[in-house]
């Protein structure tokens, strides 16, 4: 672990090291080398966030190289390898983060197969990508950072491509279809482990507990039956302006100790986003709307619409300096906005989130970047029992720098 | 007006039209290689090429696109034609390489660079200044 550990700093430091001419390899555009790597430093005061962030943590970074081989003017090869480390997850393991082969027919008609990234609003497809985006942390209500691994990729396809439609402008249209492969190790399945076993001393101390149901579980396991999308783009003739819609569904089936118990499903998850840039300044807005259902030893733990939306102004003070200013609200619960039952099984008299974010974005030169943010939130929707083991309180705060590098 | 609100509008407009890097402004043309037959373009069309969304001539021959990365033609541009910082264009860039999306165009350094390699390029446009032009590229008008 510690030889692995010194392996990948060492390797980063290369990365870092390197002149430029070096570590950018673009061979005639057939073949190119690119990556980035990241570190950050993440503190909270009132709750746990992402991570044991009250005291502060620098385990936040992010390390991937990516490979892109043109075989034609048609058909492409790429595949990125991403390590992260956010607080005690991901522990730097490498792991293929997408993979694919591009085969583009015309402008309207393409096809990706392998491991593909999924389209869900305007930023999802590059949210490991820090340096791509104004803030650090994408708006947590359409993005939300403990449910990264069932958005962020599947496995399968997608078709693709762009229809212009002369004056009317043009749009771009994903249709993919694949299944999700969960990782062991992350945020979603240890505090869905912890969940469970909380339902489970639940169980016991009742006066009349369940005798079918188990006293503990070792382990659990979920499986993604399917998912399957669409997302469209379209970029009226007004400069700039993209407007989006992003549809999906998907369904997976939990396992305890390796006997089925139960089902987690997406009956419907569409967001609708919108960006326009003027001048300077650059107007992010999305409105999303997540219909599911869980159920956990024939009991349905939740069942119905959650209701996300945020709105980010940036603004460019000069070429390499932005400041951005976010407004990002999330309810659990869509029609019951005065409390609800965490997945735990506990009472949660502050379902919702909201957050004011401020950030700077400083480009130091094309390749490294800076930037600083701090949240203030009321509501604790979104934070992890697992996290804050002795409960949440509604107005807490975060913030977070970070310094990128990407060749 | 009260005065107040007299100096937050003063502000703002000097926020919104004290543009970054407004002081670059170097005229610039697209160019191609003398063999494409045509002769101009869309405003649109070309916006759609430099945002890889169109990457075929209307012949049907792949388009290949170069970036001028000349500091003063490369904020022009990005103004100019695309509407964007040019920070905004760069990131757009990296994002098709990151989210594995596409290849992003090749950059080069200067116009002689550009010059040069859509001359030798039979499908290859790219943009410069407009007093750069010479023997060796066609101009291709905005119309």
């Amino acid at each position: 672990m510690r030889l692995k550990k010194i392996t990948i700093i060492s390797l980063a430091l290369l990365t870092l090291l390197l002149p430029m001419p070096l570590a950018a390899y673009d061979l005639n555009e057939k073949i190119q080398l690119h990556g980035f790597a990241s570190q950050g430093y993440l503190d909270s005061s009132g709750n746990n966030f992402l991570s044991d962030s009250l005291g502060g943590t620098f385990d936040f970074n992010e390390i991937g190289v990516n490979l892109n081989v043109r075989f034609t003017d048609k058909l492409r090869f790429g595949g990125q390898i991403l390590s992260r480390k956010m607080g005690s997850y991901g522990d730097n393991q490498i792991r293929l983060d997408w993979g694919l082969a591009d085969y583009r027919f015309q402008d309207w008609a393409g096809i990706r197969l392998g491991k593909v990234k999924i389209p869900m609003g305007l930023y999802n497809t590059e949210r490991d990508s820090d340096f791509l985006r104004a803030m650090i942390f994408l708006p947590q209500s359409i993005y939300d950072e403990t449910r990264r691994d069932t958005w962020l990729a599947q496995s399968g396809g997608e078709l693709y491509g762009n229809v212009a439609m002369d004056a009317f402008g043009d749009f771009d249209y994903k249709l993919f279809y694949g299944r999700i492969k969960y990782e062991g190790d992350s945020v979603y399945h240890d505090s869905t482990l912890a969940n469970i076993n909380r339902r489970l001393a639940d169980n016991l101390a009742d006066p009349n507990p369940d005798p079918l149901l188990p006293t503990h579980i070792n382990q659990c396991d979920r499986d993604n039956d399917y998912l399957y999308g669409a997302n469209l783009i379209y970029s009226p003739p007004l400069e700039n302006l993209r407007l989006g819609i992003s549809y999906a569904s998907q369904k997976d089936t939990s396992y305890a100790d390796n006997i089925k118990i139960g089902e987690y499903k997406t009956n419907s998850y569409f967001v609708f986003s919108l960006e326009y840039i003027w001048r300077n300044l650059s107007l992010s807005a999305e409105y999303g709307e997540n219909d599911r259902t869980q159920t956990l030893y024939d009991v349905t733990t939740f069942d119905g619409p959650n209701q996300a939306w945020y709105v980010m102004l940036t603004y460019s003070a000069t070429d390499r300096l932005s400041f951005s200013v976010l407004y990002d609200e999330y309810w659990k619960e869509k029609y019951n906005k005065d409390d609800s039952i965490h997945a735990s099984g506990r009472y949660n008299s502050t379902p919702w989130r909201k957050d004011w974010g401020f950030g700077v974005r400083y480009d130091v030169n094309e390749n490294w970047t800076v930037k600083g943010e701090w949240h203030i939130v009321d509501g604790s929707a979104l934070l992890l029992e697992f996290f804050n083991p002795d409960g949440t309180e509604r107005y807490w705060q975060y913030g977070a720098v970070k310094a990128s590098f990407n060749f | 007006m009260g005065k107040p609100l007299k100096t937050i509008m003063l502000l703002l407009l000097v926020m919104l039209y004290g543009a970054p890097g407004s002081c670059l402004a170097a005229e610039i043309i697209l160019v191609v290689n003398h063999e494409n037959p045509l002769t101009g373009i869309t405003w649109r069309a070309a916006e759609r090429i430099f945002l890889s969304k169109k990457t075929e001539w209307t012949q049907g021959e792949h388009i290949h696109v170069v970036v001028n990365n000349d500091p003063e033609v490369y904020a022009s541009f990005c103004r100019e034609i695309l509407k964007k910082t040019p920070l905004q264009y760069l990131l757009y860039r990296k994002k098709m390489l990151f989210n594995g999306s596409g290849i992003p165009p090749r950059v080069m350094n200067n116009d002689e660079e550009v010059k040069n390699f859509i001359a030798a390029t039979k499908d290859a446009i790219g943009f410069i200044r407009n007093d750069s032009l010479d023997f060796r590229v066609k101009q291709l008008v905005i119309r």
